[in-house]
């Protein structure tokens, strides 16, 4: 009996690592094929990046790096932009020695502005660059939502799944309710209030809200239901943890992979948001990223350089990698989840 | 005995709501004051004019009555709904696909850990700039339209955008593509969840991978796919920023790919209309209350079973 | 989901933004200027009643500038006498003399430099002294108690004679001129040389301005073009600004929408011009290859086209090679510009009236905006020296001189009918009739939708 079991399962293994092998190459030939597909536009902003301001509206699209990188970062760094007048053969014959001189003049006039310019190292000019404090700023923002957000949003679910009172249906219904509220129709009155209780130009009206996010709130409640049984806080509370001790040591490791997800999720909406942070700040030594590239996208005719916009859009983008890889770990199944199960 | 027994789960029970207040404070002190005001708003005359602000008194249901005198809401409203179900049919297959793959351990992908990183990356990029990159490539001056006017596919004068199919499709295969990568982590931060023990006890049982998948992963999962099809659901209608990079905030052609929330910010940018933007709001917002409330008794209702 | 949600509002922006490559910056895009209900039409308004200079008075211990970029800000710093940076890191605060300066910069994507603006001229704590406005929105400011005359500024009609009149209208209100400008847009025909010879038998720009002088010898242009298989224009509304510009009725009259004459020339020939294949319908900011091959004879612009949109950093560009003329075309337009504003509440007035008149009126500093900033200067004096001034031939022209031409064009710009909803009416205008050009709608079906959107987006039509 025993015996036939075995060659029983023997036989299956066989025939299913024969199917094994095509499903395998089918799985990577699409999975290949989607990541093409989502990486193709990190490769475009990186090319878009390495191309001057002509190349980037001539209409023509490039598939291949250009050799403005230094050059872009350069300008995003707030080098200048300064192109002297060519004579060429042409205009000499035309103009007239007195023409040609006021033009030479003209250029020497500038060429003492490009000096005057690269008199600044460029190491100076790198320090000097608003761009850092806007990244830090960003970092600020972005990093204290993302905490506030995932800790809070936990803590609320964690009320709802685990505790019974009076008020507890009504609560998640309204939860649910304001979730479906489109977030665009109040943003202004938001500006507005923030305003009239002094609260704009600082942060906080950037970061505390988010510690009622109902959106994360509901993921949190529904991966509750699915992986937290209520059993193990009994067992805590037999063992004598009190409520908030058991929510912090035993339910918030618990959730690490939903929290790794929803603080990743969190940290990219706060990093790339511009509308409402560009209401509430104002002063420039608060402004955030997002704001800094629009302002690079305002800017006069003279100064104007797509490959500089890119270049920020990529510089803005790196940081959000960075984060997204350190939580990576929590989603793609590299931490064990330790003594869930009972 | 019993007494004490009860005495302690009131106790523990009044945690519920200290656990709540963070919650509850944030969202009264920030949130619910511009709400209230959005739904007074939509019962008054309040618009702007230049710098000038015109503000009346009730106007008896004047702004709602505005948006039922004629059909235009119905077919934004469909606009919305077709771009959002061409987009997440493939989204939620494609990530539940992607999801079985990667937690069947027969399978042992090598390259699983890169794979899971790189879907979501899409998401990364500001939606506008995201957009932007695609457009270049589609539009009729745009190097896949030359390609596939140099194959004959199409005419070289034709402007792929001027097709509303394709139009509503470039649309949904965008927010396919931001949001997939999305959709399978959630999906997969729900299987971590998952007791490891079932899979190994199914695999001694000799379970094949489609079993597995339909028997554990997926009712296991049920809670999350409500979240998705939920989130989804109300993203979904308030799709703003892919048709209006797309189409240059024109929802063309012929506002075939115009949404509610396009519509919306008709009457909230420049000179702003609060009144009506304001009835606009509510509306949306009553809708997707009752789609969502349905959509969850429905798929969340077998669950508590 | 979250990102979707949070993100819904910035890409507004985006799409007028970055799609193109050139966009509203310190040059207005798409649409046309304001002032309201201009009273004298040919005749700007004049300074209004002046008041002795040496009534005003600085009793703020700040001024506050409202910008949306540093390019002003730039030229602030090297012309005004008496100013300087505080910081070299921060150009955003400085001192003139012993007055603090504060710049306020708030990029003008999503609106966002007028919805600040706007609160700082309603909140009687807020602190504005200057601000800047483009001609699109110019006509929400130039009202009183929210600008100042210029006439309550000391500045009389005499020191602004020598302005050209289209600079003015667009901040007069009812007869009263509530700004000044440094700069000039005069606008153009921008066309491409070797087509010209090879269909036209000439690249000169008189003669092709001779082919091109009026709207039914330019269609019969487009005709022998599209015969030699290349477009005339890119899109459609390449040409829309010239037609707007020159309406002889504003678009609201006794409180309904009216259908100039002029822009309904500009449905037909456009319905005309696309039916037979001589441009095409869509984004008037993708040109798509028009910059850089042989395919589209014009586009019409202003010169900072020039270095903006025309990709002369582009070795492979035409405008690399001084491939394009330049001809004033069948009307005369603009596009663009900076108007400096002061705030009725200022509380610097005297300092506020100073910098209008160095920045905007002294013949010195505009000398130097000329030959130092490549600025197109509001003198028609200095317009004058510098179109006849062979040294100012441009690269990108093949050594033609633009001035040449843009001063003439400007001289007859007549914006009175402008008003303050121009934008919305313009761009909604163009959305719908661009599905009638594409057939989707019959005109009449994209007129009423035009109507209707327009409504929406100008409340006080729709209340």
């Amino acid at each position: 009996m025993a015996n036939n079991n075995t060659v029983q399962l023997q036989m299956d293994k066989e025939k299913v690592t024969g199917g094994i092998r095509v499903r395998r190459v089918v799985a990577n030939v699409v999975l290949v094929f989607l990541c093409v597909l989502c990486l193709i536009w990190f490769y475009m902003l990186f090319v878009n990046a390495t191309l001057n301001h002509g190349q980037l509206t001539s209409g023509i699209l490039r598939m291949y790096p250009g050799t403005n990188f230094g050059e872009n970062f350069r300008l995003l760094m707030g080098g200048k932009q300064i192109a002297l007048t060519e004579i060429t053969p042409e205009m000499r014959a035309e103009l007239s020695e007195a023409d040609i001189a006021k033009i030479e003049a003209k250029n020497a006039d500038l060429q003492k502005q490009i000096d005057e310019a690269n008199k600044t190292p460029f190491i100076k000019l790198i320090a000097h660059s608003k761009v850092w404090k806007g990244l830090l700023n960003s970092v600020i923002i972005a990093v204290g939502s993302a905490v506030l957000c995932t800790y809070f949003s936990t803590m609320t679910a964690y009320a709802i799944h685990c505790y019974n009172f009076r008020a507890k249906k009504f609560i998640f219904t309204f939860i649910l309710m304001i979730m479906t509220i489109p977030t665009q129709v109040t943003a202004v009155g938001f500006v507005r209030l923030m305003r009239s209780i002094h609260l704009h130009d600082t942060f906080l009206p950037l970061i505390i809200p988010a510690i009622a996010a109902p959106v994360t709130f509901f993921y949190m409640k529904q991966y509750m239901d699915s992986t937290l049984p209520i059993q193990i806080v009994e067992a805590a509370r037999i063992d004598g943890s009190g409520e908030f001790r058991t929510f912090n040591t035993i339910v918030l490791p618990m959730m690490k992979p939903a929290i790794a997800v929803q603080a990743i999720f969190t940290f990219v909406g706060s990093w790339n948001n511009y509308f409402v942070p560009s209401l509430i700040l104002d002063s420039a030594k608060n402004k955030t990223l997002p704001i800094l590239i629009w302002e690079q996208r305002n800017t006069d005719w003279k100064n104007f350089n797509m490959g500089t916009v890119y270049m920020m859009i990529l510089l803005s983008i790196f940081p959000v990698i960075v984060v997204y890889f350190l939580l990576s770990k929590y989603i793609v199944g590299g931490v064990a989840l330790g003594s869930v199960k009972g | 005995m019993k007494q004490t027994k009860n005495g302690k789960a009131v106790s523990f029970n009044k945690w519920g709501y200290i656990f709540l207040i963070p919650f509850v404070l944030t969202y009264l002190f920030f949130q619910l004051v511009p709400l209230v005001l959005t739904i007074y708003y939509s019962f008054i005359t309040y618009y702007e004019d230049g710098l000038t602000t015109v503000r009346s008194g009730w106007n008896t249901f004047a702004n709602y009555a505005y948006f039922f005198k004629d059909t235009r809401l119905v077919t934004y409203g469909l606009n919305t709904i077709i771009m959002w179900i061409i987009g997440f049919i493939p989204q939620i297959l494609v990530s539940l696909l992607l999801g079985a793959w990667f937690s069947d351990a027969r399978l042992r992908l090598k390259a699983a850990s890169f794979y899971k990183v790189v879907i979501y990356l899409p998401n990364l990029i500001m939606a506008s700039a995201f957009s932007l990159l695609f457009f270049s490539l589609l539009k009729d001056t745009g190097p896949i339209h030359g390609l596939l006017a140099n194959m004959g596919i199409i005419k070289p004068t034709e402007d792929l955008f001027k097709n509303v199919w394709f139009a509503r499709c470039i649309v949904g295969f965008m927010n396919f593509l931001m949001w997939f990568g999305n959709t399978t982590i959630l999906l997969m931060a729900g299987m971590l969840g998952i007791d490891q023990s079932l899979y190994e006890a199914a695999e001694v049982d000799g379970a094949t991978p489609t079993q597995v998948f339909w028997r554990i992963t997926l009712p296991l999962l049920r809670p999350i796919l409500v979240y998705v099809l939920l989130t989804s659901l109300i993203g979904g209608l308030q799709m703003f920023d892919v048709p209006q990079v797309l189409t240059q905030g024109k929802g063309g052609p012929n506002e075939t790919t115009f949404t509610v929330i396009m519509w919306l910010n008709r009457f909230s940018s420049g000179d702003k209309d609060f009144g009506k933007g304001g009835a606009l709001s509510v509306v949306l917002f009553i809708i997707t209350g009752i789609l969502s409330m349905i959509v969850y008794k429905v798929s969340a209702g077998k669950q508590e079973e | 989901m979250k990102k979707k949600l949070l993100s819904v509002l910035l890409s507004t922006a985006m799409v007028a933004a970055l799609l193109a490559g050139c966009n509203k910056t310190t040059p207005t895009s798409e649409t046309t200027p304001a002032g309201s209900e201009v009273v004298t039409s040919q005749v700007p308004g004049g300074a209004g009643d002046v008041v002795d200079v040496e009534t005003l008075e600085d009793t703020g211990d700040t001024l506050t500038i409202y910008v949306w970029n540093e390019e002003w800000l730039g030229f602030f710093e090297k012309y005004m006498p008496n100013y300087t940076r505080d910081n070299d890191a921060d150009p955003l605060a400085g001192h003139l003399g012993d007055l603090p300066v504060v710049w306020v910069e708030n990029a003008s994507t999503d609106n966002v430099y007028q919805t600040k603006l706007d609160e700082a001229l309603k909140d009687p704590n807020a602190d504005v002294d200057i601000f800047l406005v483009e001609a699109d929105y110019a006509g929400k400011y130039t009202v009183p108690g929210v600008a100042k005359p210029l006439g309550e500024l000391g500045i009389t009609d005499a020191d602004l004679a020598d302005q050209f009149a289209y600079t003015q209208q667009v901040v007069t209100t009812d007869g009263v001129l509530y700004g000044s400008s440094w700069q000039t847009c005069g606008a153009g025909m921008i066309y491409n040389r070797e087509i010209a010879k090879e269909v036209l038998g000439t690249d000169d720009p008189d003669e092709v301005q001779a082919k091109v002088s009026t709207w039914e010898d330019y269609q019969k242009v487009a005709a022998d073009m599209k015969a030699k298989g290349y477009l005339m224009t890119p899109r459609a509304s390449s040409t829309y600004r010239v037609f707007s510009n020159n309406v002889s009725s504003p678009w609201i009259k006794d409180g309904e929408i009216n259908l100039d004459p002029s822009i309904k020339k500009w449905v037909d020939m456009s319905k005309e011009m696309v039916e037979a294949g001589e441009t095409k319908t869509g984004d008037l900011w993708d040109a798509g290859d028009t910059y850089t091959k042989n395919t589209t004879f014009c586009v019409f612009g202003p010169a900072w086209f020039f270095n903006f949109c025309m990709g002369v950093d582009d070795p492979a560009s035409i405008a690399a090679k001084g491939g394009w003329g330049l001809c004033a075309g069948p009307q005369a337009h603009y596009w663009g510009g900076t108007w400096v504003c002061v705030a009725d509440k200022s509380d610097n007035l005297a300092t506020a009236a100073d910098i209008v008149k160095t920045m905007t009126l002294d013949k010195d500093v505009l000398t130097k905006l000329v030959e130092n900033e490549n600025q197109d200067c509001n003198s028609k004096e200095l317009a004058d020296k510098y179109a006849n001034d062979a040294t100012f031939g441009n690269d990108i022209l093949g050594g033609q001189n633009p001035y040449t031409i843009f001063s003439k064009a400007i001289g007859g710009i007549d914006v009175s009918n402008m008003s303050q909803y121009d934008q919305q009416f313009n761009e909604t205008f163009q959305t719908y009739m661009d599905d009638y050009f594409d057939g989707k709608l019959t005109y009449d079906e994209a007129y009423e939708k035009f109507e209707t959107a327009v409504k929406e987006k100008v409340p006080v039509l729709n209340n």
